[in-house]
This record gives C-alpha cells, sequence and structure tokens, in this order.
C-alpha cells in the first residue's frame, strides 16, 4: 500500500524514460536511483567525469537506496505507484 | 488569503504541471500549490499566501544553490500571482505580500547565514503572535482540509518529510510535511470537531469527555493546542493512555507524534517515507557512475494498458 500523490500521477503519466544510476556517495556509499530525465540530460551527467553531481538537479528521483542491488520491495514499489517495470532496464 | 477561481486553477494546474517535472527548484512552492488544489479540483480554493511565503523562505535553505534557486522561485511567484484574485481577509493584503515577495528578493543580495534572520522577518508581517492561534487552523468542511502550524518542531526532525502520519489511539490521519505545515487529512464520513483547551490547563477528564464525545458523535476531535502548537486526535477509540505522555509532558508534543507515527500504518509505508526523506543522499560521484538508460515509457504504458 502506497500514498499516491498528484506528483506520483504525474510521473506515472509522463513518457519521460526512468533510469538506474549507480554510484557512490559522499559519504563513500554505495548508492542507487530511479530518475526520471530525458536521455540528454542523463548523458550530460555522464560526460562529467571525476566529480560530484547533486543527481536531482538533472531529473526527478522518484526511488534511491544504498547499495547496488535495488530490493524486491523497491521494484514493486515503482510497478504500483508508477507502472514502471525496472526489470525491463538493460 | 488568496482565492483563486475556478479558471485560473486549470492555469495553475497546467504551470504546475510543467513545473513538477521540469525544475526541481520550484518543486515546493508547485507542491504547496498542489496541496490546496488536489482534493479541491471543482471547487473554489483558498490557499494562504504566508504559507507559500514562508515555505519559500524555509525551502530555499535546502537549495544547493539558494540565490539561483530564489531567482527562480521570485520570477515564478511573479508570473503566477498576476493572473490571480487576491482577496484580502484579516490583516493579510496585497501590499503585505509584495513586502514578502521583497524580502525574499533582497535575500539575493544575502549571505545563506542571513536567511534565519529572513525567515523571522516573514513571519512577523505574516501575523502577530495572537493571531497565529487562531487563523493558521483552519478547519473547513470534513471533505476539505486543514492546515495545522507546527513552528516549534525542530528542523532536522521533519526536514524533507513529505509524509507523516499522525495517530492517536486507532485513529490515524495523512498527514503532509512542507517544513513546518501540516496537511491533515480527515475522514470525510466524520464530524470534525475543535477543542479549545489548552495544555496547561488539559486534565485526564477533559481527555475522557473528549473521547465521549467523540463516541456520541461519530467525530474525530482535533485538539489544538495553541502555547505548544501541539495537535492532538482523538476518536472514540482513543485512551487515556493514549493522552497520558502528552499530559505529563505538556511541552513535548514531538516525542509524542513521532513515537505514534513511527507505529502508524504499515511497516511498508514507513519505508517507502523514509527513502525519501533524508537519509539518502543524492550527491553522487561520477567516477563510479553506472547508468542503466530507460526507454520512453509510451511502449510500456501500452503494453500495461493491454
Amino acid at each position: 500500500m502506497f500514498t499516491i500523490s498528484h506528483l506520483d500521477k504525474l510521473i506515472k503519466s509522463s513518457q519521460t524514460p526512468i533510469h538506474l544510476v549507480k554510484s557512490i556517495d559522499d559519504n563513500n556509499r554505495k548508492c542507487f536511483f530511479f530518475v526520471m530525465a530525458s536521455k540528454l540530460k542523463i548523458r550530460a551527467m555522464q560526460s562529467i567525469k571525476n566529480g560530484m553531481v547533486n543527481l536531482s538537479e538533472y531529473g526527478v528521483i522518484v526511488a534511491s537506496g544504498f547499495g547496488h542491488e535495488v530490493p524486491v520491495e523497491t521494484k514493486l514499489m515503482l510497478m504500483e505507484k508508477y507502472g514502471f517495470d525496472a526489470d525491463s532496464l538493460k | 488569503m488568496q482565492i483563486v477561481t475556478r479558471t485560473t486553477i486549470e492555469d495553475f494546474k497546467a504551470q504546475i504541471d510543467a513545473a513538477l517535472l521540469e525544475n526541481v527548484a520550484e518543486l515546493f512552492i508547485a507542491r504547496v500549490i498542489e496541496m490546496a488544489l488536489e482534493n479541491n479540483s471543482n471547487k473554489m480554493t483558498e490557499m494562504s499566501l504566508n504559507n507559500i511565503a514562508e515555505t519559500l523562505v524555509k525551502r530555499i535553505e535546502d537549495q544547493p544553490k539558494p540565490s539561483e534557486a530564489i531567482n527562480q522561485i521570485v520570477t515564478y511567484v511573479r508570473q503566477v500571482l498576476p493572473n490571480t484574485t487576491i482577496k484580502v481577509l484579516g490583516n493579510q493584503t496585497k501590499k503585505e505580500l509584495e513586502e514578502m515577495i521583497k524580502i525574499v528578493t533582497d535575500r539575493l543580495e544575502r549571505e545563506p547565514a542571513q536567511v534565519e534572520e529572513i525567515a523571522a522577518q516573514v513571519e512577523i508581517i505574516a501575523a502577530p503572535e495572537e493571531e497565529v492561534k487562531e487563523t493558521h487552523i483552519q478547519i473547513r468542511t470534513p471533505d476539505e482540509f486543514l492546515f495545522v502550524n507546527y513552528t516549534h518542531l525542530p528542523d532536522e526532525d521533519i526536514e524533507r518529510t513529505e509524509d507523516v502520519v499522525l495517530t492517536i489511539g486507532n485513529s490515524v490521519v495523512r498527514a503532509q510535511t512542507f517544513g513546518h505545515r501540516f496537511l491533515l487529512d480527515i475522514d470525510p464520513n466524520k464530524t470534525v470537531l475543535i477543542s479549545n483547551i489548552t495544555s496547561k490547563s488539559a486534565t485526564p477528564e477533559d481527555f475522557q469527555k473528549m473521547i465521549n464525545d467523540a463516541g456520541e458523535n461519530n467525530a474525530e476531535i482535533v485538539h489544538y493546542f495553541p502555547a505548544d502548537r501541539a495537535i492532538v486526535i482523538v476518536d472514540r477509540n482513543s485512551t487515556l493512555a493514549d493522552a497520558k505522555g502528552f499530559l505529563n509532558n505538556p511541552t513535548d508534543n514531538l516525542s509524542m507524534a513521532l513515537t505514534h507515527f513511527h507505529n502508524a500504518r504499515t511497516n511498508a509505508m514507513w519505508a517507502e517515507l523514509k527513502a525519501h526523506s533524508n537519509n539518502t543522499q543524492r550527491f553522487i560521484d561520477t567516477s563510479f557512475l553506472t547508468v542503466q538508460e530507460g526507454e520512453n515509457r509510451g511502449e510500456q504504458h501500452q503494453k500495461l494498458q493491454a
């Protein structure tokens, strides 16, 4: 059971892709993010080498967590709230 | 207060939708407006300009580039407000709104350390202390909503929290926070009553009477304690034990709220709230970056519909 806000509805209905981004944060912890953003913005971020970036400046973060393995609960949440199949990412 | 006509609401929605998806810096103001509109799309909607101004100043502190964020916000507010009808209620005037915006604009020339001082100025302009007690609690019809000020809650405990749940006994309400402000959804099938007792005068007998009243009227009773800025919600299932902590330490409303919202709803919901709150850093090192690119979701939508 998840609460669905107006923003969630917008994200769900949007055709903008959702990407899975993995890295380490500023505390040296592994982390992952599902980010809704245009491919152009994501590639712009990828072009920044060896630096810290604020991911939220590149798109809307729809889910996140620590580690590089995405928990099943997160995948279920993405499907239920946003109709997004995390396993569809290559 | 700002009265938004139905036509303007549609304009607002279009702008909000665009802002939500495209501009993170404007997210907070869009969300405030969204809250006011979400359950009232076919009605006249009232929204406190002070709510926006206070939230605006508060959330600026969270922005990685405050000056840039303020620029965008001020531009946004100025674009939106000329198209709205402003009706003066109480001591809130268009001139005061302009003053609030000016304060934020002036902030562009100031250092981040002065944000607190500016926030204090906005608070003073918003309303004198005595009037805050009366005007910042707004109970409307049961299918609408109320705003509650929680200005004494420390920032670190509710910062970036988008949803919390407050309960007492078996009564659960959903709440959303924007800085210091909570939006409470009250069960539309129940009557909402508000009590005017103070924390200093509250006794176990007072609570028992409220619980009895709630039972007799099938009501949820909202208790607001102006001195402590605390809110307690009681229904027929509440018990005196629920209120015990508050009675023993009436100024510690935060601990009470947190105690109850830890127990609220399901663990899944709590996990989700945590995931979206401040326990996850969003600054990442591109040296270790891996990206699994997603595709345009049009096809996925079609598959799901099929």
